[in-house]
């Protein structure tokens, strides 16, 4: 478990939904959040229950896995683009068991999302440090899937021109992360780090943004337009 | 309708009772010869007499009946008036003679013509053709021989013997020589009319659209070819014998060919191929005049150079006639074809061509049907296929195709398929010989696409079941152990925050923890079987064993020692195993068997596995169904699986794999 400096400090405790059909996992989950102060509303098996719990509860988010039933394909997915066109303020985070480029990352980058691998869960900290952003309007996207959209670039593109370190600015910022976010996780300073974000932001053609979110969208779309299908 | 019938019964009536009468006169004559030559008159004239009842009993409304028995009647006629003569000659005193019939008696003869004629005029549907002149020629054949009679009745000249005192009846005086002058005038009208009659023939098979009409028509005038033949039998006749005597056979021969042809035309038209052998008498007949025309000159020359009686002329015209023979014959019997028998011609040149084009690339054999379709101008022409492993004819594309009444393509004596098409099944049976080698071709073309489209969709089928079966397994992966697992770390994660607070029995947690690890690895272990049984380490023998065992309903397994299996290349023995587990689940889900025998058989160069239960039968193939699963995965592996599964008779699964031990 890695060290932390300071504990981020918690805003609020917020109201959550789980959706998954795993009764151990969403025990399990259920635990972890209440045990971190959260309070979890409802609990649903299936997606049709799901939506039913976020009309019936009005919570701050929605914890949901992409296969459930009834079809067991991505009903969690669609679940997820229903509720978000009634309640367009809620923050949505979706489990997944592997990973999945395409769909995650435009979905991530409309906002107030996040698409994380199942497994991260057990990150326990940096889980719900996500969710809180995804709570509070930001987005957070799996680095595995930032990893496999960086990865899929070609070297004589302008990525290839960014440091070791600005490569790693840019997955942190691609993941959704705040200034605040990525110099405490790459151990630097935010002057330092808005330098890096200024510097890869000119590199890659991109307006720097102040604002995070439309930061995320920019570099989420620029890794996405120009990766190498 | 019932007339015609009735009039053709009653002529043949009158044809029997003119049969006794002569008879009667050649026992009054008591001449041998007599008795043969009434004899084959009785013959060949009941012969048609016989025909013609039996086209006027099928045939009712068609009067080709009734004029095929007056037909009959002829020569019977004709041979009685003889025998009436030597009878007279013999008892004047027994023989009645009338003065009135013997003055009549002379012209008679023309009236000999007249039903022959008749026939040829109405037949084959029993009415004139469509027109006026051949009405008015129906009335001159019957005017023109009633006038002649009268007309020859007033010649003055004393009657033969033995009628020579017999009085003249009829007596013109001086207007005699004007009478018999017009008489005379009368037998080149009366030839112009059988011409006439002749071309109404032909005219009628000109005009006639109906194929079976056509047919009967050409079975008529090959009857009608004889008279031709006796003249030139009449001229072989002079040059042999210097006599007229083959004539006498040549007459016999058209007595029996012209009912012959009549009755098999209405009758049993579809019996042989009329154009083939109409084609073949006319080419024989003109290159037997051919060849006479050249013996004549031959010998002739021969004789003014060599003498008369010269052996060496025979013998030079001989050789010169049997020189030009073949070359004549093959050349006529081309030029006939194309006259005659145009469909046949075509159809021969049509295959020729396409084997031509076939063999220089420029077209492939399976335009057979098409080629074909054109040359017999036949839109409805089927070509069916036999190709091995299929249940009845297939055509070019294999799709399964009926035909009925087809004439079978042999090639090597085997049946390779078959020719449905309209015309006589000698001119098919001649086409489908003819065709045998493309059809061939295209069988062994079909046969070869049809076992690479099953390949492709065999080796489809393979794929998307190993597909359903990775999704499967991914499922269970992602589902199962892998969700155990993560719950287990949120479950030590959770422990993990509360160390410090006391709130965490360590012990239970680790216990808890090791038991869920003990749950995904036994998850993981049959996820693993699933890919691989991995029994299969073990032999054969040994996965089947375990397999039996978990197996609700009695099995017997009959196997070799096990050392027979060692060796075993890993494909056969897994594919074995699947078909066994799979027939034996089968036999206990779908067939409720009470009991199975499973066997396994490895002999020099194959693995048998076979599955036998009690249960109802019945079981299929079914395309996406367990066994047909197994099927592809048998072929997969070069072997072949076999069904036997009788209603309510048990259900037996065999596979065989290659394997050279």
């Amino acid at each position: 478990m890695r060290l932390v400096t300071s504990r981020p400090a918690l805003d609020r405790a917020l109201r959550i939904v789980i959706g998954e059909d795993s009764a151990l996992f969403r025990e399990g989950l259920a635990s972890l959040l209440a045990d971190a102060g959260h309070e979890v509303v409802a609990k649903a098996g299936d997606a049709p229950a799901l939506v039913a719990a976020v009309e019936e509860t009005d919570p701050d988010l929605a914890v949901i896995d992409i296969r459930m039933p009834p079809d067991h394909t991505d009903d969690g997915a669609r679940a997820a683009r229903e509720i978000r066109a009634g309640r367009p303020d809620l923050g949505i985070v979706l489990l997944s068991q592997h990973v999945e480029t395409r769909h995650s990352v435009e979905l991530v980058s409309s906002g107030r999302f996040g698409y994380l691998l199942k497994d991260r869960v057990l990150d326990v900290d940096d889980f719900l440090d996500a969710l809180r952003r995804v709570a509070s309007g930001g987005s957070a996207l799996d680095p595995e899937v930032v990893g496999r959209l960086i990865g899929s670039h070609r070297a004589d593109d302008p990525l290839g021109t960014l440091t070791p370190r600005e490569r790693e600015v840019l997955a942190a910022m691609a993941e959704g992360r705040t200034n605040v976010g990525i110099a405490r996780r790459l151990w630097l300073t935010e002057r330092t780090v808005e330098t890096h974000v200024a510097s890869i932001m000119a590199k890659l053609g991109l307006t720097a943004d102040e604002e995070t979110h439309r930061r995320v969208q920019a570099v989420l779309l620029y890794l996405g337009r120009t990766a190498t299908p | 309708m019932q007339v015609r019938r009735l009039v053709a019964i009653g002529i043949a009536g009158v044809a029997v009772v003119w049969c006794a009468v002569g008879w009667l006169w050649v026992a009054i004559a008591g001449q041998a010869g007599d008795a043969v030559y009434f004899a084959i008159a009785t013959v060949l004239g009941l012969a048609s007499v016989v025909l013609g009842v039996v086209v006027a009993v099928h045939r009712p409304g068609n009067l080709v009946g009734a004029l095929l028995v007056l037909v009959g009647l002829v020569p019977i006629a004709m041979v009685a008036g003889d025998v009436y003569n030597d009878a007279y000659a013999a008892r004047p005193d027994l023989v009645p003679a009338s003065a009135l019939l013997t003055s009549l008696d002379p012209g008679t003869w023309m009236f000999l013509y007249v039903p022959p004629a008749f026939l040829a005029l109405i037949f084959p549907d029993g009415r004139l053709p469509a027109g006026r002149r051949w009405r008015a020629l129906a009335a001159a054949l019957l005017a023109v021989p009633v006038a002649f009679v009268i007309l020859a009745a007033f010649d003055p000249t004393p009657f033969e013997p033995p009628f020579a005192d017999v009085p003249h009846v009829f007596d013109a005086g001086r207007f005699t020589p004007i009478l018999l002058a017009i008489g005379v005038a009368l037998l080149p009208i009366f030839l112009g009319l059988l011409i006439a009659t002749a071309v109404s023939v032909v005219v009628r098979h000109r005009r006639e659209t109906d194929p079976v009409r056509r047919a009967q028509v050409k079975w008529f005038a090959l009857g009608a070819l004889f008279v031709p033949a006796t003249l030139l039998l009449c001229w072989l006749s002079y040059l042999l014998t210097d006599g007229p005597d083959l004539v006498l056979v040549g007459l016999a021969a058209t007595y029996v060919a012209i009912p012959t042809a009549t009755a098999i035309a209405v009758l049993r038209h579809d019996l042989y191929d009329v154009d083939r052998a109409f084609s073949a008498a006319v080419t024989y007949g003109i290159v037997t005049a051919a060849l006479l025309a050249v013996y004549t000159v031959a010998t002739f020359l021969a004789g003014v150079a060599l003498g008369r009686q010269s052996t060496v002329a025979a013998a030079a015209a001989t050789a010169l006639c049997a020189a030009l023979l073949a070359p004549l014959r093959t050349r006529l019997q081309r030029w006939v074809d194309r006259r005659f028998y145009p469909s046949r011609q075509r159809a021969l040149a049509a295959i020729d061509d396409l084997r031509t084009r076939t063999h220089a690339g420029t077209a492939r054999p399976e335009q057979l049907e098409d080629v074909l379709r054109t040359a017999l101008r036949d839109p409805d022409l089927r070509i069916g296929y036999r190709v091995p492993g299929r249940d009845g004819l297939v055509d070019a594309d294999g799709r399964p195709l009926a035909i009925e009444a087809a004439v079978p393509v042999r090639l090597g004596g085997a049946e390779i398929g078959a020719l449905a098409a309209r015309g006589s099944r000698e001119l098919l049976r001649e086409i489908a010989a003819a065709s045998a080698l493309l059809v061939e071709v295209v069988r062994l073309r079909v046969e070869l696409s049809g076992a690479l489209r099953e390949v492709e969709s065999s080796r489809t089928r393979l794929l998307s079941v190993s597909y359903a079966e990775r999704r499967r397994l991914e499922h269970d992966l992602h589902d199962g152990a892998q969700q155990r697992l993560v719950a287990l770390g949120m479950a030590m994660r959770l422990g993990q925050r509360h160390l410090t607070d006391g709130r965490t029995d360590v012990n239970g947690l680790l216990d808890q923890a090791v038991a869920e690890i003990g749950t995904a690895v036994a998850e993981l272990r049959q996820i693993a079987h699933g890919l691989r049984p991995s029994s299969l380490d073990d032999g054969l023998v040994n996965a089947l064993a375990m397999m039996v065992g978990r197996v609700p309903v009695p099995i017997t397994l009959d196997v070799q020692p096990e050392t027979r299996y060692d060796g075993l290349p890993d494909v056969v023995a897994t594919t074995a195993y699947y078909v066994a587990s799979e027939a034996v689940v089968n036999a206990v889900r779908h067939a409720s068997a009470s009991s199975i025998g499973l066997r396994l058989v490895r002999d020099s160069d194959a693995l048998t596995v076979q599955v036998r239960d009690d249960g109802p039968g019945g079981a299929t193939l079914r395309p996406g169904a367990g066994l047909a699963g197994l099927a592809d995965r048998v072929a997969a592996a070069g072997g072949g699986l076999r069904l036997t599964s009788p209603a309510g008779n048990g259900t037996l699964v065999e596979a065989v794999l290659p394997c050279a031990s």
